[in-house]
């Protein structure tokens, strides 16, 4: 940054006298917080990058972090998210990232303003700057910096309005003194070469204007936007050689010290760059005065003890104090008139101490005036005052000035000097000396001028606009106006022009004017007349029509007339009183007449200035009223006991019907309808009813159509229904149905207890319905009546059912085996139905496995115990001892007579079976028990330690409501089964089943053959001859076997075959 | 309070605002003087050929400007529940060439004295005179600037800008704004005068 001021102190040095102004174009934010890209393409549209204030925002809206502009593209919602502030320089986004990205142009920023040679410098290298405003009402504001020229800065400012401008450098800077409404706060100026893409031409000032003060020149012209300075040349006219003024930065110069009373010529050229020269322009003239008087000197050597404090004199009202002898204040002047005098006070200084306090010392004043503006105070007269004796304190004295004294301005010299009076030109020791100017105002009294150039435009019917120019001395002026030979009339006006307004049509007015002055009037002017001109005409309307005639309406029409505002349109039936209305329009729609009438119609126009005469006038008959027709053809249908459907033939311009009925000799009831039929609902069985219609139209209602009637039908017959009948009855519910009854809506079902008194009611709109919540065991009964729209049947005859009684509930003791590891159940065989049940722990309850016996049958059962397998030791078998009770009497024990069904008459190591009868008399379902006990007879309740316990169902068949014990039974002994005795378990199987084998000893076991139903062999298995009891168990695999029936078939020593079906799945 | 009490303070208040009445008035021909004297000055510094820039169709115009009636300028800042409306001595001076308004001279009035700064603004100037025709009749002229919204508000007079009857008095300038000055005023917010602005803080530069 301190290299950035060293350039630009550098730059500042070498071009600070440049003056330019950079044509930079005037841009007006598009958004309300948009300058940041109103001032960004004023500076890329100044540097040839052209581009839209939304391209610009789309920019930022896509590179900056610091704000967010939202997700639209800005140039397709601009006023949206896009309208968002921006940073001036430090992030992307910004002012300077725009113009690096859209120009390479680089940038810094700093948090302050520009000094005015700063703006030079840059300027004068053709960079444009961003200068932010911090408002003091709050927000800030970009603008443009692009020119200086004498302490003025030219800026583009984006605000609405406000463009290009050109303000001093102390209000750009901080809205004039620092208080007002802004702050110069920040500034972003260009750091890297740019060029501008127009050349712009050096061309040479115009508007060049001299004003001569004495022997001084001042020079003024106007600004030359590519000028970076100005050369002026001058010479005394007539003569041929130049004298140059080179350098000048701003417009003007003042060339002083020339020669007295001479003709000179002035001229002025651009300097637009070192090599770039405009011509020069034109010529202006001017003549130099007198040359400046040249006073003597007069002063006070001293000043220490005395001095002149303060001198007062007309508008003069100077406290000097001490200035070192001598003060020029010819910069102060007051003005006086000849031959009037004024009073003038003046006031001695005087040193003090803190000893002595202030010292006074005795003065003596004299007053001079240049009266005959000659250069010295020496003639006569010209001493106007002077103190006769001294004074320590102020003095005051009337200063005349003598009547004729010359206009103009002079000098006035006062003097103080101590102990005695000073003359004009001396050098006293103590006192001082000063000069002022005065400003001697001529006493002859001025002029009050003719006004010139009187004339008379904008003539109007009633108005001409008189003018004339302005005339020296002038306060105001009179202006007489008057009809031609008519009475004058004045009237005063402070303005140059007047507008006379009321005046008559096609008149002609005489004016004059006189010049007001505060000392006089002037002579009036010569007279000046113009001619008022004619009124305008409010034409009268042709080609006035009627038309749209209907019954109540009619539309006139008419062409527009000549300066018609509106139209005044009256219209009357023929013989009646006008009736008027306004319209702006050139139609008007009259409604609200009679039918079959005839109207006339007239129109006027309306003008801004008064009325025209009336139209012809046109008449037209309205049409006749359209008839409201009486319906035909009533006739009456559908007749029900309720209802009945009345229609009709449609009437012409019916937009509806009204429909009446009543029950002979009753009341009208009156229904609307837009059809030509209408169903009347709600009326009462076997009544005679009458209709009758009329038309609705959209201008009256018709007279009714002649009346029809017509009688209801009889209600019908409701019956009670028959059938009934009860099923499904359990112990708490029951289907109750019965028949169907013609003209049924519905069914009352009423059911009690037999012995109950009230009936229940429940409505049922079937012919079925299935009661719930019932009691067990007991007698119902149930009636049902028809529902029918008019009434409800009697109830039917009544029906009896009765419920279910509930199952006798039985609980049965407890036995078990404690120890099974040793010895089990593995399958009981009831006839041909073997239950494999395996270890079942002690106890298997089972009674979900029913057994179905006959009564009185001899039933072969079957008991194969179980038994462990060890490789070392084998099977190793246990003497059993089996008992099996049927609970025949059903009353959860079986410790009644004749309920073991078999026993064991000892113990067996293998199966043992027999054969039993079943009771007789028994139906129904009841319990079985089996216990298989090592060593001894179990008991039907209670624990033991080996063996186990298996409960089963029987099934007898015949229903579960008997309770009999049934007759005498033959208990089965059973004995060692002594043959072949096969299980196949589990079967169904899956992956693996077991073929378990018992061979008793008189036989052995040969081989078996697992085989499909085609009879394939799959497996084979078998076993070398034993005289002894073998137990086997073969685990088969049959995980690989088609889903399907299989054959295992068993043969033994003795011949024997069993076969088993096994089905995989 | 007593009658005679009341009278006093009805006495005082009326010469109270007959003085600022007066003192508005003499500033307001303050400003007009100053813009008569140094227009001029202003106008030279316009460059050759630029002149459409700032309002004129060439530079014989300049020699043709007349001094229109100035409006007062009025910064406005809404504080808790006052609307502040700050008068900063600063009037808008329309020149006017031909009977159009075609800019405007900035003059700053202190302590009784005027002096022109600022020149340009040729769009506002004529919004200005579109104003004057829409509201003929002598009025006070107040132009409100709105910073913080971004917009420029005219209204006849100040009594009409701190008790706003209706809508209509109210014109805001900028083409894009409907009328939201009145909204402003009229949501239970207090107008109040002060004759400055006081500075406010700022920190970010920004727009």
């Amino acid at each position: 940054m301190k290299k950035l001021y060293l350039l630009l102190i550098t730059l500042c040095a070498s071009v600070a006298l440049n003056a330019q102004v950079l044509n930079v174009p005037t841009i007006e934010q598009e958004q309300e917080n948009w300058c940041w890209a109103g001032v960004s393409k004023c500076m890329l549209d100044y540097y040839g990058n052209t581009l839209q204030q939304c391209e610009i925002a789309d920019y930022a809206r896509t590179t900056s972090t610091y704000y967010s502009y939202g997700n639209t593209p800005c140039c397709d919602v601009p006023d949206g998210a896009c309208d968002q502030y921006n940073q001036i320089y430090g992030y992307d986004g910004s002012i300077e990232s725009i113009l690096s990205h859209f120009a390479d142009i680089e940038s810094d920023g700093v948090y302050s303003s520009l000094t005015e040679a700063q703006i030079q410098a840059d300027v004068a290298n053709n960079r444009t700057s961003v200068m932010r405003w911090g408002w003091t009402a709050g927000g800030g504001h970009f603008l443009v910096i692009h020119g200086y020229v004498n302490g003025n800065v030219y800026y583009m400012d984006p605000w609405f309005g406000e463009g290009k401008k050109i303000a001093t450098y102390n209000t750009v800077k901080s809205g004039n003194d620092g208080t007002g409404s802004h702050n110069w706060t920040h500034t972003l100026y260009i750091t890297s070469d740019v060029t501008v893409q127009d050349t712009i031409p050096c061309e040479f000032p115009t508007n060049l204007s001299a004003n001569v003060s004495g022997t001084t020149v001042s020079l003024n012209w106007a600004v030359v936007a590519s000028a970076q300075s100005y050369i002026v040349r001058y010479r005394e006219q007539g003569t041929s050689n130049w004298t140059l003024e080179e350098n000048i930065s701003g417009n003007s110069i003042a060339i002083s010290s020339l020669q007295a009373n001479t003709d000179y010529e002035f001229q002025v050229a651009s300097k637009c760059n070192q090599v770039s020269f405009s011509d020069f322009s034109g010529s202006v003239n001017a003549t130099t005065g007198d040359a400046p008087l040249i006073y003597c000197n007069s002063r006070g050597n001293n000043v220490s003890g005395d001095w002149i404090k303060s001198v007062a004199f007309g508008s003069i009202n100077n406290t000097s104090n001490a200035n070192s002898g001598y003060a020029d204040f010819t910069a102060l002047s007051t003005s006086i008139t000849a031959g009037t005098s004024a009073n003038i006070t003046l006031t001695p200084g005087f040193a003090s101490s803190w000893w002595f306090g202030t010292t006074t010392q005795p003065e003596y004043w004299s007053v001079w005036i240049d009266l005959n503006q000659d250069g010295d105070f020496t003639d006569a007269n010209e001493q106007r005052y002077a103190s006769i004796f001294s004074s320590t304190s102020a003095v005051s004295a009337a200063i005349a000035i003598p009547s004729g004294t010359p206009a103009g301005t002079t000098r006035m010299r006062i003097a103080m000097k101590r102990n005695a009076s000073a003359t004009s030109c001396e050098s006293f020791a103590y006192g001082e000396v000063e000069d002022y100017s005065i400003n001697i105002i001529a006493d002859v009294p001025p002029t009050c001028d003719e006004i010139t150039n009187l004339a008379i435009s904008n003539a109007t019917n009633t108005s001409l606009t008189v003018s004339w120019s302005a005339s020296a001395n002038a306060s105001s002026y009179d202006l007489d106006y008057r009809p031609a030979g008519g009475s004058w009339t004045t009237v005063s006006t402070a303005s140059t022009s007047y507008n006379l307004t009321g005046l008559t049509a096609e008149t002609t007015y005489e004016v004059k004017v006189s010049t007001v002055c505060s000392f006089g009037n002037s002579e009036y002017s010569s007279t000046v007349s113009a001619t008022t001109d004619a009124d305008p005409i409010c034409e009268v309307v042709s080609n006035l029509t009627v038309a749209n005639i209907t019954n109540t309406s009619l539309t006139a029409s008419w062409n527009a007339a000549s300066n018609g505002d509106s139209y005044n349109v009256e219209y009357r039936s023929v013989g009646g009183s006008w009736i008027t209305a306004n319209t702006a329009a050139t139609s008007y729609n009259i409604n609200g007449l009679n039918a079959e009438t005839s109207y006339e119609v007239r129109v006027s126009t309306v003008c801004s200035f008064g009325v025209s005469e009336y139209s012809s006038t046109v008449s037209a008959t309205t049409a006749a009223d359209p008839v409201c027709e009486i319906v035909s053809n009533l006739a009456l249908a559908n007749i029900t006991n309720t209802s009945l459907t009345a229609s009709w033939s449609a009437a012409s311009n019916g937009d509806s019907y009204n429909v009446e009925y009543r029950s002979v000799g009753g009341s009208w009831i009156i229904a609307n309808t837009d059809a030509t039929s209408y169903n009347i609902s709600g009326l009462s069985a076997e009544t005679t009813y009458d209709v009758r219609v009329s038309t609705v139209c959209s201008f009256g209602t018709s007279e009714y159509s002649n009346t029809v009637s017509a009688t209801t039908d009889a209600d019908p017959i409701c019956e009670a229904p028959s059938n009934l009948n009860a099923t499904s009855i359990s112990q708490t519910s029951a289907t109750l149905n019965w028949s169907s009854v013609s003209g049924a809506t519905g069914f009352v079902l009423e059911y009690k207890e037999l012995s109950a008194g009230t009936w229940n009611s429940i409505s049922n709109a079937s012919t079925g319905y299935v009661l719930n919540g019932l009691v067990a065991e007991t007698e119902y009964l149930f009636r049902v009546s028809t529902e029918c729209d008019a009434a409800n049947s009697e109830a039917s005859s009544e029906e009896l059912f009765i419920t279910e009684a509930a199952p006798l509930v039985v609980e049965y003791c407890n036995a078990s085996g404690t120890n099974s590891a040793n010895e089990w159940i593995q399958a009981v065989t009831i006839g041909s139905t073997t239950n494999t049940s395996g270890n079942n722990g002690g106890y298997g309850n089972y009674t979900s496995t029913i057994f179905n016996l006959t009564p009185g049958a001899s039933t072969y059962i079957q008991l194969n115990p179980g038994f462990p397998y060890s490789w070392f030791w084998g099977y190793s078998t246990q003497p059993e001892y089996w008992i099996v009770w049927i609970d025949y009497n059903k009353d959860g024990d079986f410790d009644d007579a004749n309920e073991i069904a078999a026993q064991s008459n000892g113990t067996f190591t293998g199966v043992v079976s027999g054969n039993f009868n079943v009771a007789t008399g028994v139906t129904g379902t009841t319990r079985m028990r089996i216990a298989m006990k090592r060593s001894t007879a179990a008991n039907s309740c209670g624990n033991y330690t080996y063996g186990e316990v298996e409960d089963y169902t029987v099934d007898f068949g015949g229903g579960s409501a008997q309770l009999n014990q049934g007759s005498a039974v033959s208990v089965a002994t059973l004995t060692n089964h002594n043959q072949l005795a096969t299980l196949v378990y589990p079967n169904p199987a899956t992956d693996v089943t077991t073929l378990e084998i018992t061979i008793p000893a008189n036989n052995a076991l040969v081989s078996a053959e697992l085989m499909d139903y085609t009879g394939r062999v799959i497996t084979q298995y078998s076993w070398a001859s034993s005289n002894n009891e073998q137990l086997v168990r073969e685990s088969i695999d049959v995980s690989h076997l088609p889903k399907g029936f299989y054959l295992i078939q068993i043969e033994t020593k003795l011949g024997e075959k069993i076969k088993h079906k096994l089905m995989v799945r | 309070m007593k009658k005679s009490s009341l009278f006093f303070l009805s006495l005082l208040f009326s010469v109270v605002s007959i003085a600022q009445s007066n003192l508005t008035a003499n500033n307001r021909a303050l400003a007009k003087e100053a813009a008569l004297q140094n227009a001029q000055s202003f106008l030279q510094l316009i460059p050759q050929g630029q002149e459409k820039d700032y309002g004129f169709a060439s530079r014989s115009d300049f020699d043709k400007i007349k001094i229109g009636d100035p409006y007062q300028t009025y910064f406005m800042v809404k504080q808790a529940n006052e609307v502040v409306f700050a008068d900063v001595n600063e009037w808008r001076v329309p020149l006017i060439v031909d009977g159009k308004y075609v800019a405007l001279a900035t003059v700053k009035v202190t302590n009784g004295k005027g002096e022109m700064v600022d020149f340009g603004a040729t769009v506002l100037a004529s919004h200005l005179q579109t104003f004057e025709k829409q509201h003929n009749g002598k009025n006070e002229r107040v132009l409100v600037r709105n910073t913080v919204l971004v917009k420029d508000f005219i209204a006849p007079n100040f009594s009409s800008l701190v008790n706003p009857t209706k809508s209509g008095e109210f014109f805001s300038i900028n083409s894009k704004a409907s009328n939201l000055l009145y909204p402003i005023s009229n949501k239970n917010l207090k107008p109040v005068k002060i004759n400055s602005l006081q500075s406010q803080t700022i920190a970010t530069p920004i727009q």
